[in-house]
């Protein structure tokens, strides 16, 4: 009974902790704009991630190491710091846009001004990450993102023609008012925010956090494998509500606001409660998981006693790298930069920045020395094989696409 | 060839520089400015038009909807001053003004609606809603005409 708690648990948690800043932005833009002809993209990306998240979990549970520390490792130091400069350098860039979302969520609650708020989740972020427990963090705002559930519930309530949206979702094309740079320029933008990189650096030092071994790798499956896809679902909700509301009205998403108004028009004010509660959880557990992730990395490459599992004056560097991002983030959002803007950029360099993090993790978990009898199986080799191509494809892609449709305009 | 350092940074600082705006000398790339302007004002007319609903409706918090609305007012406000500066490769040309009356309009119509919203105001908030409809109708004939201009659509 404890057994199946624990996985129920783990795989709610794993749906309502799915979505972040960067998919409800991009699912709602793209969904408005696109309708659904880029849901592929989202299969593409929620298959992509459950590939190396469960690569990345056997390798903590059986290595017992997190992935910076056998990046150095095994890539050597240069190279590794390289791969730490990209990876941390798009991480902060995330950590940056989920405190601005959690801002704009209390402001949209609130109607007090989202900068004013910023200085406050900075503080409350920094607290939740200096005294909460990892397994409590990680349980409350998974379980409060399931709120986003909402968007499905509001996309039934709509009572949109299902078979047309199947239809949209089956048979991709460019829309007639976009052209086919945009088009893929969003499409990179979708599979960044799908598989953003610090999704595995904190799942992978979260396996630590939670000391799994060999034999927690089925309940770290059934959390990735059931969790994240379903988590998927939320993100298809998003865009197919705002396609049928905002879209059909030729309103393009350019605020957290706006991409709560489908849930206004199909439910209400109920409705609404649910989307801020989401809203909220979501960003929050992010800005929280963005946050461990850069303090994560740093202290696995160098070395240094990390985690939330030790008192945090026996890991003192990584709660200093910690506050350092987030008086960091917090700086540069009261520059007065615009949280929306920021996530659509963290999601285009996200993209760039993939293979830095995903070609060590396939290294690493086809190596025997690490491995044992636990290494790569021919399955998981094909598909991270296939995926390595994709995100080099859009990594290389995404920078000149940016540039060519001026960010997506 | 060999590539240098100072050749790369003359590339580089080229590049730069040609993605500098530049006063619009080009009639057709005029156009597409405009037509842009005015789409974009209808997407912000549309929010306001969907969010002051929700209002009249009580399906929505009135510090949610002042939120979206306040937002919308402030990014409708940059386009049109946007908008407004940039020259038009002739002078003689009504399109500048019709996009400058009918955005201003917009704009005129959103605040509006904030205000009623903020105050609570059900009668105010209907008329504002009356006349957002009105401008978005306004919108959609401009942009059918920059779109068309000889007006031969449909024929």
């Amino acid at each position: 009974m404890k057994k199946m708690f624990a996985l129920a648990l783990g795989i709610l948690t794993a749906i309502g902790g799915f979505v972040d800043i960067g998919d409800l932005v991009t699912n709602a833009v793209v969904g408005s704009r696109f309708g659904l002809s880029l849901a592929w993209v989202v299969v593409l990306g929620v298959v992509g991630i459950c590939v190396f998240a469960e690569m990345s979990g056997r390798v903590a549970a059986v290595s017992g190491r997190a992935t910076f520390s056998l990046v150095r490792q095994r890539l050597g130091p240069r190279l590794g710091f390289v791969n730490l400069c990209g990876s941390v350098a798009v991480t902060a860039l995330t950590y940056i846009a989920e405190i601005g979302g959690v801002a704009l969520a209390l402001e949209l609650a609130s109607s007090i001004n989202a900068y004013l708020w910023i200085p406050v989740v900075g503080l409350l972020v920094w607290i939740v990450l200096w005294r909460v427990k990892f397994d409590i963090m990680e349980n409350v705002f998974g379980l409060a993102g399931l709120a986003l559930v909402v968007f499905g519930v509001s996309l039934w309530a709509l009572k949109p023609d299902f078979a047309s949206l199947a239809t949209q979702a089956l048979h991709p094309s460019v829309p007639a008012t976009e052209g086919t740079p945009t088009y893929l320029y969003y499409a990179v933008a979708l599979f960044g925010a799908a598989m953003t990189p610090y999704e595995v650096f904190f799942f992978s030092s979260g396996g630590i956090e939670e000391k799994w071994t060999a034999k927690d790798i089925p309940v770290m499956r059934s959390n990735v494998f059931v969790g994240f896809p379903l988590g998927g679902l939320i993100s298809l909700a998003i865009a197919a509500t705002s396609m049928l509301v905002l879209g059909s009205s030729g309103i393009d998403v350019e605020s957290l606001g706006q991409v709560a108004l489908p849930v206004v028009v199909a439910l209400g004010k109920v409705g609404l409660i649910f989307a801020l509660v989401g809203f909220f959880a979501a960003t929050f557990g992010a800005a929280c998981e963005t946050g461990l992730s850069v303090g994560y990395s740093i202290s696995q490459y160098f070395g240094w006693q990390w985690g939330k599992f030790v008192a945090p004056r026996r890991a003192a560097r990584f709660h200093v790298v910690m506050l350092i991002a987030t008086i960091m983030a917090v700086g540069v959002l009261l520059t007065t930069a615009d949280p929306i803007k920021v996530t659509e950029y963290s999601v285009v360099f996200s993209a760039v920045a993939l293979p830095l993090t995903y070609l060590p993790i396939l290294v690493v978990a086809n190596d025997t020395r690490y491995m044992g009898a636990h290494v790569n199986g021919r399955l998981a080799n094909v598909l991270g094989s296939f995926y390595l191509v994709v995100i080099l494809i859009a990594s290389l892609a995404a920078i000149p696409l940016m540039v060519l449709t001026k960010a997506g305009q | 060839m060999r590539w240098t350092a100072p050749g790369v940074g003359a590339i580089a600082l080229a590049l730069l520089l040609c993605s500098c705006a530049a006063p619009r000398d080009d009639p057709e790339a005029y156009l597409g400015d405009s037509l842009s302007t005015v789409e974009t004002v209808a997407s912000y007319v549309a929010t306001a038009q969907l969010t002051a609903s929700a209002v009249r409706d009580g399906r929505v918090f009135v510090p949610s909807a002042n939120v979206v609305l306040s937002e919308t007012m402030q990014s409708l406000s940059d386009t049109v001053s946007t908008y407004g500066l940039v020259e038009p490769p002739d002078e003689r040309s009504p399109m500048r003004a019709q996009v400058l009356d009918v955005s201003r309009r917009a704009e005129d119509s959103v605040f509006s609606t904030l205000t009623a919203v903020r105050r609570g105001d059900t009668a105010a908030l209907d008329a504002s809603i009356d006349r957002l409809t009105a401008v978005d109708a306004d919108l959609s004939s401009l942009a059918t005409r920059l779109e068309d201009p000889s007006g031969r659509r449909g024929e």
